[in-house]
């Protein structure tokens, strides 16, 4: 059989199909947070709860935020294996810092991806707003989390799934999270990460300070 | 010091208090001046310092700490915002972050300018709003400065919109300007408020030094035109109650030592001043007799006062029982009057005994005389019917007479040789026995069988040496005086004692006897224990005066002891080789 007329034939049907599947990718992304079933794996594989801040030893993470750069964050000695265990230092306390959103996205469990940027170091780094479905009750300064999604959804350019630039200065918090995909934009070296963010403030940018 | 002279001190002392209160209220009244002249320089000083201070503190302060560094710092912030901006663009052009040096160095030292601006506008309200808006520029300046940064940073899609948003900055950078030059305005509006201020500080310190130094130089030449006046009026004050004083002083000194008595009586007849003499007169303490009514305290006052109207030298007045002759005189003056007594007892005495010796002389002299002169007569008229017996007889009566008178006269003569002190002592050596035994012998001739004068005296004696004359008129006088005081019958006795360093006579009679309370008084010139002549004793009153006045001149004594009644022994006692006593 020949591919020509077949392949004529299949085109309309293959662009249909994929636009149909990218429609159905790009609405499925957009409204991520209502096609959750529920708090699980979905939100973010066997390490979600260390995500969410409501694994076993959340009772141990110091909430009680130390200030500290990017730069210093990335000098960190990332560890042999990751588990859904907090055995840093690093993973049992919330770290502050100012630093200036370069571009932001929401991921497909919901949570807002933050590339941080150092203006003194050049260097970059992520910090994530936890997705609402996967903040469980038990998750620990779930108030914390949520007003930081807030603060930031409430005042700045609709998320998307896309990466958007953005360039505001702000003061963030967040727990320490080592990340074993170190792929993701912005990533740094060692895998570490704000995650969850639980507070955010805005210093300039988005209305703000302008 | 008795209580008048005590009153005439404190008198002083009231002199001198009310001088003293005079000059010390003339020093108050420096002193209170000196105050406010000091008061008056310490405002001025003080008004000066705290003017300068407060100039200088507040161009201090408004100027040097505050207007500069504000006006500088906020135009080095400018500066600051310039260099950020342009390190900015040199990164965008450049994508390299070297070009980002100037920008860091920039913003960190425009963060310092916002904190000094922040330090400098404290306690300045008006510039707290200008300021935090800058603040709020430079944060927007700067939170687009990092967008930009970011986004060249962040790639190609980054950089390309990091060119498209910078015009958006200019807009920016405008607003801080503005926001600068308000915060430059606001500062120039609190340094011309300063100014104001200032201005007015000046003036009113100008006002404050003013007044100040004028009342400053009011009060000196007040005090440079009244003080020495009223220096010297104070002092003149002062020199006139210490003359005062010194006078009342020496007055009281001189009247204290007075032996008269002074008394000061007022218009009221009350003693102001009693002198110690007064006290010694009257035997009236000066504390008792100061105040009170002068007939209280001066014995017999009535009586002196009129005596001193009547001019009369003397006053009998009781004192304390005894009766004294006063001699007063009075002198009034406006306010009162000063009498002043004089004790003229023994005076008067004195003048009583010349006024008896008068008597009893004209006595004792017309008594011989009328004997001669009745004798003279007789002759003349009946010489020739009288027998030469009765003219012998007369002839006799008027030699004794006369002899009589002439021994009056020469007591008269000794008497006043005495008073002279002229009487002349020709001692010679002479036998007091024989002496006596011719004085005895011719005593009992005169007086006949009356009384029996015997002689007792030592067979041998050593010569006295002495005036034999003077010794004889004394113990003619003791043997005369023994017969006029004795009665007929009564013996009388001349004893001659011979002792080692003297020689004693002594002359008893069995008299009359002499009271007590007149034994030392009969030595007394003119005296007479009898001086009424009662008894019709005569005598002039001056040979026991006479013989005790020769006996110490020739250095011995003449004493006696007697009783009423028990008769009297005279004691002559005579050294041997004495000098004569002085005259």
């Amino acid at each position: 059989m020949p591919y020509g007329p077949l392949l004529l034939r299949l085109i309309p049907a293959l662009v249909v199909g994929c636009a149909a599947v990218f429609l159905a990718a790009g609405a499925s992304a957009a409204r991520g947070d209502q096609r959750l079933s529920g708090p699980g794996t979905v939100c973010g594989g066997t390490l979600w709860r260390l995500m969410n801040l409501s694994d076993a030893d959340r009772m141990k993470v110091n909430l009680h935020p130390e200030d500290t750069t990017i730069a210093a964050i990335a000098a960190l000695h990332d560890p042999r294996a990751i588990v859904p265990r907090r055995t840093t230092t690093f993973q049992r306390r919330v770290w502050r810092l100012r630093a200036v959103v370069d571009r932001y996205r929401i991921a497909s469990n919901g949570e807002i991806i933050l590339i941080l940027y150092s203006i003194d170091t050049g260097q970059f780094m992520d910090a994530y707003l936890p997705s609402t479905p996967c903040l469980v009750q038990r998750a620990r300064d779930r108030t914390g989390m949520l007003a930081a999604r807030s603060a930031f959804t409430s005042r700045c350019q609709k998320v998307t799934a896309a990466w958007q630039l953005i360039g505001i200065t702000v003061q963030v918090g967040g727990v320490g999270y080592w990340n074993p995909v170190r792929t993701t934009r912005g990533a740094l070296a060692n895998g570490a990460e704000l995650r969850p963010v639980t507070n955010l403030k805005i210093i300039t940018g988005c209305g703000i300070g302008q | 010091m008795n209580a008048a002279t005590a009153e005439t001190h404190r008198a002083v002392a009231r002199h001198r208090l009310a001088a003293f209160a005079s000059s010390h209220a003339v020093k108050r009244r420096v002193q209170f001046s000196l105050f406010i002249l000091l008061l008056s320089l310490a405002a001025v000083l003080g008004t000066g310092i705290a003017a300068a201070q407060t100039l200088y503190h507040s161009a201090e302060v408004h100027y040097v700490k505050f207007a500069l560094p504000l006006r500088a710092t906020t135009l080095d912030l400018l500066f600051q915002i310039e260099r950020e901006q342009s390190g900015v663009r040199g990164y965008l052009i450049t994508s390299n972050r070297k070009s980002l040096g100037p920008y860091f160095k920039a913003r960190k030292q425009a963060s310092s300018d916002l904190a000094t601006l922040g330090t400098l506008a404290h306690g300045h309200p008006e510039l707290a709003k200008p300021l935090a808006q800058l603040r709020e520029e430079v944060v927007a300046l700067h939170g687009f400065d990092d967008r930009l940064v970011v986004f060249v940073a962040d790639g190609l899609v980054g950089a390309k919109q990091a060119r498209l948003d910078v015009l958006n900055g200019q807009a920016l950078a405008t607003r801080l300007r503005n926001s600068a030059g308000l915060v430059q305005t606001a500062a120039n509006n609190l340094v011309a408020r300063t100014q104001h201020q200032q201005h007015v500080n000046y003036v009113r310190t100008l006002v404050t030094l003013s007044l100040a130094g004028a009342l400053a130089l009011a009060v000196a030449i007040w005090l440079l035109l009244k003080l020495p006046e009223r220096l010297r009026s104070a002092y003149a004050s002062e020199e006139e109650a210490r003359r005062r004083a010194e006078q009342g002083a020496n007055a009281a000194k001189a009247l204290a030592h007075v032996s008269e008595a002074v008394v000061l009586i007022d218009d009221d007849d009350v003693v102001r001043y009693w002198n110690e003499g007064a006290e010694r007169l009257f035997n009236v303490a000066a504390n008792r007799a100061m105040g009170a009514h002068v007939a209280a305290v001066v014995p017999d006052y009535e009586r002196v006062s009129d005596a001193t109207s009547r001019d009369d030298r003397f006053v009998p007045i009781t004192i304390s029982g005894d009766e004294h002759w006063v001699s007063p005189a009075l002198s009034a003056f406006e306010g009162g009057r000063v009498l002043t007594v004089a004790d003229a007892t023994a005076g008067h005495r004195l003048e009583r005994m010349r006024s008896e010796f008068v008597a009893t002389a004209s006595h004792e002299l017309r008594t011989p005389l009328t004997t001669v002169f009745g004798g003279v007569q007789t002759l003349r008229a009946h010489r020739d019917v009288l027998t030469r017996g009765q003219q012998e007889r007369l002839l006799q009566m008027m030699e004794q007479e006369s002899s009589h008178l002439v021994e009056i006269v020469d007591q008269l003569l000794i008497s006043a040789q005495l008073d002279r002190a002229t009487l002349r002592i020709d001692a010679s050596d002479f036998d007091v026995p024989s002496l006596c035994r011719a004085v005895v012998e011719s005593a009992q001739l005169r007086v006949g069988d009356r009384n029996l004068i015997m002689l007792q005296a030592p067979g041998k004696m050593t010569a006295l040496h002495s005036d034999s004359a003077l010794v004889r008129q004394i113990v003619v006088n003791l043997v005369d005086n023994a017969i006029k005081y004795s009665s007929r019958g009564d013996r009388i006795e001349v004893l001659v004692s011979d002792e080692t360093t003297q020689v004693r006579v002594a002359v008893v009679d069995e008299g009359i006897g002499i009271p007590p309370s007149e034994q030392e008084r009969i030595f007394e010139k003119f005296y007479r224990v009898d001086p009424e002549m009662m008894t019709g004793i005569g005598g002039s009153g001056l040979g026991l005066y006479i013989s005790r006045e020769i006996a110490q001149q020739m250095g011995g004594s003449l004493t006696m002891r007697s009783a009423p009644g028990r008769g009297s022994t005279f004691i002559l006692q005579l050294p041997r080789d004495a000098e004569p006593a002085a005259a």
